[in-house]
């Protein structure tokens, strides 16, 4: 009887520890494995809540970022001239010179636009975008002091002296003109219209010859983002209002107006009676 | 005895009832100890069962609202959004990138400034008369007449003094030749300024110097990957056997040379032919292009 209690008794640990470990292995484990996968699942929906989120927060600073940009590439977009008018900016710069006393301009002429791109960042194409740049050559001359100038009033009164033991009768224009010609340009738009080069030269006759090669510059821009100026400086016409230039221009030079030290003899007259002029003697007795 | 006898078997009666009755109850005891911890393992089991649903349902819950945030259309417009903006930053970034390096290109190409020319008026010493000066591509060229052969020197130094240029090579002073004075009185060549100098001042401490070899057509193709070079200012650039070039077994001969765009003359183009090399000292950027043409016999 005492053996048959133990016996039970083990009986009853063991069916016990039985059930717990059925339990454990059946119910408690899956259920426990059922949490961690569910926690792991939390977790990589936190992380991806958290990318979420991070992300619309960075949207923020991307808003920020894009102003920034917009404000450099309009700064630099601005600091150009938002297109060349070569007959506008000519004459602006031939009017610096007869603004500054120095009238007397001998050669204006620009050179073809000349278009500069750069490589992307993928460096394998060359950008849509260009920098453009159109060089415009001036050359004015000063006078010698000796000769009369359209600038010497013609009623003047008569030379000093002194003026005429240095023989310099009139205004002497040169340098001191030229150069503050110069330094206006140059301070009038210092980013888009640069002085490229300066060229002085003598004729050997009392005044000199002084040129200078202004580039202004554009850029061709598809993506502009600002919107480019339509007026201003260098941008629109600044010389007589265009209504008010008188347009009698004529086409062909009449004949009347042809010296007569030009006038050709033996030019052939494809429409005259006869195709050449006629001699004198032929003329009298016709 | 007997009493002595039935003493004994008293005692060992009583022995074993006493004996029955302890293991008995001990096995109750136990029993009920063993169920006891049975239930207590049950209750203990059950409420960490219980414990574990009720925390799995609560993760899922919070899993169903991370999922509800993530899918929500509100989220999926801001995620959008951002995806367009950060297209957008990229279309700046870009966009920047290029406007930057074409205002690069503006700022790296040479200007003329008046500061100079003020610099050079007011350091003209007596003796000398300026008759040409040539300011561009980063160097100037001053020349003119001078009293005697040293105030052109003295004319450099006082350049130098202010730190003007960074090379100053001197093309030559050179005095009248008997064509310049003839049909002069005396006195009119008393006056005169007997030297004529030439100097050339670079402006810069390195120059660059770009050689390219161009087809002399219309598609103005390059033979050969344009050289560039940094030199410093006064150095020497020296190309040699320009004459001719073989790409693809076709040999090209030399048509023209641009030198910063300008053509050079028949007489140098000479002689660059018979030296077969281009040679210069640098003092200004320089950009070489050498034209060619097919050899004939090699045009197909």
């Amino acid at each position: 009887m005492k053996m048959a209690g133990k016996q039970t008794t083990l009986l009853f640990i063991a069916l016990i520890a039985l059930i717990l470990l059925c339990y454990f292995v059946f119910i408690h484990g899956p259920e426990s494995d059922k949490l961690v996968v569910k926690n792991t699942e939390l977790q990589t929906v936190q992380a991806e809540k958290k990318r979420i989120n991070d992300r619309i927060a960075a949207g923020e600073g991307l808003n920020a970022e894009i102003e920034s940009y917009k404000k450099l590439i309009t700064d630099i977009e601005k600091s150009l001239l938002p297109d060349i008018e070569t007959q506008v900016i000519a004459q602006i710069l031939q009017d610096k010179f007869v603004d500054h006393g120095i009238p007397f301009i001998t050669k204006t002429n620009t050179s073809i636009p000349t278009e500069e791109r750069v490589l992307l960042p993928d460096g394998t194409q060359m950008s849509d975008e260009a920098l453009i740049s159109v060089i415009f050559n001036l050359q004015v001359c000063g006078t010698d002091g000796f000769h009369q100038s359209v600038l010497d009033d013609v009623e003047a009164t008569e030379p000093s002296q002194e003026q005429e033991d240095e023989q310099l009768n009139y205004i002497l224009i040169g340098y001191d003109e030229f150069i503050s010609a110069l330094k206006d340009i140059e301070d009038d738009l210092p980013d888009s219209v640069k002085i490229r080069s300066i060229t002085l030269e003598d004729s050997g006759q009392g005044f000199m010859y002084y040129s200078v090669s202004v580039v202004a510059y554009t850029m061709y821009l598809p993506n502009r983002i600002s919107e480019p100026s339509t007026s201003g400086a260098y941008i629109t016409w600044n010389g007589i209002p265009v209504n008010q230039i008188p347009r009698e221009g004529l086409i062909g030079i009449p004949y009347d107006r042809v010296p007569e030290t030009l006038r050709d003899d033996k030019i052939y007259l494809p429409f005259a009676f006869y195709p050449t002029p006629a001699p004198a003697d032929t003329e009298e007795g016709a | 005895m007997i009493a002595s006898q039935k003493t004994d078997i008293n005692k060992r009666d009583m022995n074993f009832f006493s004996e029955f009755s302890t293991s008995g109850s001990q096995v109750v005891s136990s029993f009920a100890i063993v169920l006891l911890v049975f239930i207590l393992a049950i209750a203990v089991a059950l409420g960490s069962f219980l414990y574990i649903k009720i925390k799995v349902n609560d993760v899922q819950k919070n899993i169903n609202e991370i999922n509800a945030e993530i899918n929500d259309p509100n989220t999926a417009l801001a995620l959008a959004k951002f995806e367009n903006l950060q297209v957008e930053v990229e279309d700046y970034r870009t966009n920047l990138f290029i406007v930057s390096q074409l205002d690069l290109l503006r700022r790296d190409n040479l200007h003329a400034n008046t500061a100079l020319m003020d610099r050079i008026a007011d350091s003209i010493p007596d003796g000398i008369i300026l008759t040409d000066l040539i300011y561009s591509d980063g160097q100037v060229l001053l020349a003119g007449n001078s009293r005697t052969y040293g105030t052109p020197l003295e004319f450099v130094q006082i350049l130098q003094d202010k730190g003007t240029f960074q090379y100053v090579s001197i093309e030559s002073i050179e005095t009248l030749e008997s064509g310049d004075i003839s049909g002069m009185t005396p006195e009119q060549i008393g006056r005169l300024m007997k030297y004529k100098f030439s100097v050339v001042g670079a402006l810069e401490s390195f120059y660059s110097v770009v050689l390219s070899k161009i087809t002399d057509d219309e598609s103005q193709s390059l033979l050969s990957p344009a050289e560039t070079m940094i030199l410093r200012a006064g150095e020497t650039f020296t190309s040699s056997g320009i004459n001719s070039i073989v790409v693809n077994d076709q040999t090209y001969t030399l048509s023209r040379i641009l030198i910063n765009g300008e053509l050079v003359g028949k007489e140098d183009f000479d002689y660059y032919m018979s030296m077969n090399e281009y040679s210069t000292r640098v003092t200004q950027k320089i950009d070489v292009k050498l034209y060619y043409v097919l050899k004939a016999g090699d045009a197909k």
